[in-house]
């Protein structure tokens, strides 16, 4: 009863009286029983269902850490389809996997693509919404001709003469149900080619939409990874060698073998094994246990003795003459250079030198990391919560060897948070050494101290410019020596190309493992860019908001190194700007000790500014009185979630800028709880919050990361701005009392 | 041998009284809508309330609730009859990953016994819930709008 159009790339077909398309063409739906796609080959990263009832079931495999996704993708479908998107149901499904992903074949972050457009099974690196902006319209727009076409063979009249709304196709008086034609429509084949909506025409897209999960959320019914079970399941918790690149060197488990509950102890060894490569798997010994309390239980009685010779010199203190050491002796790759910075350094008279600086940052996601793994002899069976579907099979089947992708079982839960820590599948492949090890099921929950030890950090990083100013002010020649992180990301900033006698360089940096932090690279780029043109506006005895301005202005639109765009566009920059002033009410009087600061910066494809409005008392205690934050992502398709991510990114900024700094003793983070890793509590979020997303026509971009980059350099130029205090490094912890009080 | 009650049933415990509440809810009562976060309430993704009061499961002994009534997320409200701070929660769409917002909404419900018609200083001072997403601006309008409906309750 299948018939498939092969002019599409979506497999159309009838399953218990629904349509259902699927994407990408393999057979799944022919299969589906009521549903239970999970039992069956559901080679799939996309469905759309519409039963006879009128319900419509969306399905998608894109995780959701707390970015919308999983209700913004769906409006995708929906727009197209033309039904009213609060009756929409979602379901999340196993990721799509393809033979030739085994491995180290391919694109880790794409199984298919049609007509140029991916099949997109990620969240992270802002790029959900927009690699998915236009399949998941197309399937939308696909079902609603099939839907068209059955109505019209059935009612006799052109689809010419017909229009849908709401779930229904409409001919004059004449309306069916999107369910009445289900059946048809799945075996119809379409003559015309649907033609995907203007933005115009968007009656979805564009509104505000509560996340689908919001109840399940307030009821606590919300499951993640560390919610889960499977029957006869053991519990994992693992000593880690809490030392840099650290060894075991022996260990005693004959206590931790006594507590009662506690099964088996087995040894994990460091992955990789060369040293010299970041480590993925910490070196260190499992103790597994029937509950997760026996088995922290049994590692408190493991006795451990660690190798930590490798590292054992790095502190804070030698990190940083290590910083020293590297900025003066070290190579540096330039990757940027236009004009020449030299001379017309030489020739200016006003002149700044300057260095900022940021420390480790940790991830620190709410959700430790977890995972559940089943190690049978003909099947894996997977749960965990990661940014990244194919990621999680592509790592597993790196120690499980002799298992082949079929054979793989994955379910991915929400995710408890991910901010980058979760592409990384470290905690899902211990319980999978672990559970091929016991023979049982196993699941590994990390403590708070082993995440705070054990994380990727936003690399340390120190920022040296020169500046130079010419006779109107205006930047004339800068140099920018990024030490941390070798990529283009820093260098090319704004404003990189705004200044005629530019040289971006980079030197390598690398103690601690590292790993992506919300807006890799322009997280900290952001507020060292962003300070240094605040720097030389003060020099020139501009207004900084203006200063920007003229800038973009000036140059117009800029080249720009990929990150999910070509170009800087001035004028969605001096937008920004503009929207993020008008909330604040830039340039009004203020108080003694109050001061504005502004900033803006692009992040993966999207512009974003914030100004803050802050208070430094004359002891140096510092109130947060106001953030106005606007970006500008292209198209919002959820304006309501844009605006969600536009508030966490600011107020995430802050926190990180206020108090987040990894301390490193003895070759090992000694802060590893919250109680020493201090991140920002309700207190710290300013009680005036303005979050405005500019609205226009341009194919959209990711909000997750966007509006960090933007907000750190906007608080630390208020603070100069309220006392003359410049905060050239983070955290900004207690600088201020130190220097207003000494 | 330690006797209470969950959400309004009585429960008995016989293992190891060391062992912290918030294990107990959720893997043995099975009520994982409280969460780990950091066991040592710091950052208050456990918190429960016990006679009424919000505390933190991660850092209580199962030694110490002999007699005590226990309230968790799945206790506070249902499906057809939400509490006032969930009803706030879901309208100010406050959550983004959500794993925090089962603590943040038995935390905030207690302390709007205390504080019924709370300033923005009283939330800053009392409500020390961690969020990683910061959902903070959100949560600071659906605390406000949670106490209007508790009001309107009384």
């Amino acid at each position: 009863m299948t018939k498939l159009n092969r002019r599409h790339f979506l497999q159309v077909s009838a399953a218990a009286g629904a349509l259902v398309i699927s994407s990408p063409k393999l057979s799944f739906a022919q299969n589906m029983d009521e549903g239970r796609y999970r039992n069956l080959d559901a080679n799939l990263g996309f469905y759309l269902k519409i039963d006879e009832d009128n319900s419509i079931t969306i399905g998608y495999s894109v995780p959701d850490d707390g970015t919308g996704v999983s209700t913004a993708l769906p409006m995708l479908v929906a727009e197209e389809l033309d039904v009213d998107f609060e009756k929409v149901k979602v379901d999340k499904l196993p990721p799509l996997y393809k033979k030739n992903d085994d491995r180290n074949g391919g694109d880790p972050y794409i199984t298919d693509t049609y007509k140029g457009n991916p099949i997109h099974q990620s969240t992270g690196g802002s790029q959900a919404i927009r690699r998915s902006y236009n399949m998941l319209r197309q399937a939308g727009a696909e079902a609603r001709a099939l839907l068209m076409k059955a109505a019209s063979d059935q009612l006799g009249v052109p689809v010419s003469d017909l229009s849908t709304d709401k779930g229904n196709v409409i001919n004059g008086s004449n309306r069916l149900s999107y369910g009445s034609l289900a059946q048809k429509a799945a075996m119809v084949m379409l003559d015309f080619e649907p033609k995907l909506k203007e933005p115009h025409e968007h009656k979805i897209i564009g509104t505000d939409q509560p996340q689908k999960v919001a109840k399940d959320v307030a009821l606590g019914a919300q499951k993640y990874c560390m919610d889960m079970e499977l029957p006869g399941m053991l519990n994992a918790v693992i000593a880690r060698c809490p030392y840099i690149d650290g060894l075991v060197k022996s260990y005693d488990d004959t206590k931790a073998l006594e507590v009662p509950g506690v099964r088996h102890v087995i040894r994990i060894h460091r992955i990789p094994e060369d040293l010299s490569e970041q480590k993925y798997i910490a070196d260190g010994v499992a103790v597994i246990a029937d509950s997760h309390w026996a088995a922290l239980k049994g590692r408190e009685a493991l006795k451990m003795e660690w190798d930590d010779s490798r590292w054992a010199h790095a502190d804070n203190a030698w990190i940083d003459s290590n910083f020293d050491n590297l900025v003066s002796n070290a190579t540096r790759n330039v990757r940027l250079e236009h004009g020449d910075f030299d001379k017309a350094y030489e020739a200016a008279d006003r002149k700044l030198e300057v260095a900022y600086e940021q420390p480790y940052w940790a991830h620190a996601t709410m959700e430790p990391p977890c995972g559940i793994v089943d190690v049978q002899q003909n099947k894996v069976t997977i749960i965990a919560g990661n940014q990244n579907a194919v990621r999680v099979m592509n790592d597993l089947m790196k120690v499980l060897p002799d298992y082949t992708h079929d054979q793989f079982d994955v379910t991915l839960m929400r995710v408890g948070s991910g901010f980058g820590r979760k592409f990384i599948v470290d905690a899902v492949t211990e319980a999978a050494i672990c559970s091929k090890a016991v023979g049982k099921p196993v699941k590994v929950i990390w403590t708070r101290e082993d995440d705070l030890e054990q994380d990727f950090y936003n690399p340390k990083g120190r920022h040296i410019f020169r500046g130079a100013l010419d006779d109107d002010g205006k930047i004339v020649a800068a140099n920018y020596l990024h030490c941390s992180t070798d990529n283009d990301f820093a260098t090319h900033a704004f404003p990189a190309h705004h200044i005629p006698n530019y040289r971006g360089e980079v030197i390598d940096s690398k103690v601690l493992p590292s790993g992506p932090w919300r807006g890799p690279t322009e997280n900290v780029a952001g507020y060292a860019m962003q300070s240094f043109v605040d720097e030389m506006a003060h020099m020139a005895g501009k207004d900084p908001l203006q200063y920007r301005i003229d800038m973009f202005r000036e140059t117009g639109d800029t080249p720009h190194p990929g990150f999910s765009s070509d170009f800087m566009v001035a004028d969605r920059f001096i937008n920004v700007l503009q929207i993020a002033a008008k909330n604040a009410g830039w340039g009004k009087e203020l108080p003694e000790g109050y001061g504005m600061g502004v900033a803006s910066f692009m992040t993966f494809g999207g512009y974003a500014a914030a100004v803050v409005e802050v208070k430094v008392d004359d002891d140096g205690k510092l109130t947060i009185i106001k953030a106005s934050s606007a970006a500008d992502p292209g198209i919002a398709v959820n304006p309501q979630g844009c605006r969600a991510q536009i508030e966490s990114g600011t107020l995430d900024g802050f926190s990180a800028a206020l108090g987040q700094k990894i301390e490193i003793e003895g070759g090992r983070v000694i802060n590893n709880n919250f109680d020493t890793y201090e991140m920002a509590r309700i207190s710290r979020a300013p009680h005036q919050f303005s979050a405005e997303v500019a609205m226009n026509t341009i194919e959209p971009r990711g909000t997750g990361e966007m509006a960090l980059p933007a907000a750190i350099p906007a608080l630390c130029n208020a603070i100069y701005a309220a006392c003359g205090v410049r905060i050239r490094k983070l955290p900004i912890a207690d600088q201020l009392e130190k220097a207003l009080n000494s | 041998m330690v006797k209470f009650t969950v959400n309004g049933k009585e429960h008995t415990f016989n293992g190891d009284e060391e062992m912290p509440l918030l294990w107990y809810l959720r893997d043995d009562a099975k009520l994982t809508g409280t969460k780990f976060g950091c066991g040592i309430a710091q950052c208050g993704a456990c918190t429960v309330h016990i006679s009424g009061e919000a505390q933190r499961s991660c850092s209580i002994p199962m030694a110490s609730i002999e007699g005590e009534e226990i309230t968790t997320i799945e206790g506070l409200g249902d499906a057809d009859r939400l509490h006032a701070v969930q009803r706030a929660w879901i309208e100010e769409d406050v959550a983004q990953c959500g794993f925090c917002q089962s603590g943040q909404i038995m935390a905030v419900a207690s302390f709007l016994k205390d504080y019924p018609n709370p300033t923005e200083e009283d939330i800053d001072e009392n409500h020390t819930n961690l969020c990683r997403c910061a959902s903070y601006a959100r949560m600071r309008k659906a605390i406000h709008r949670a106490a209007t409906y508790l009001r309107e309750e009384m």
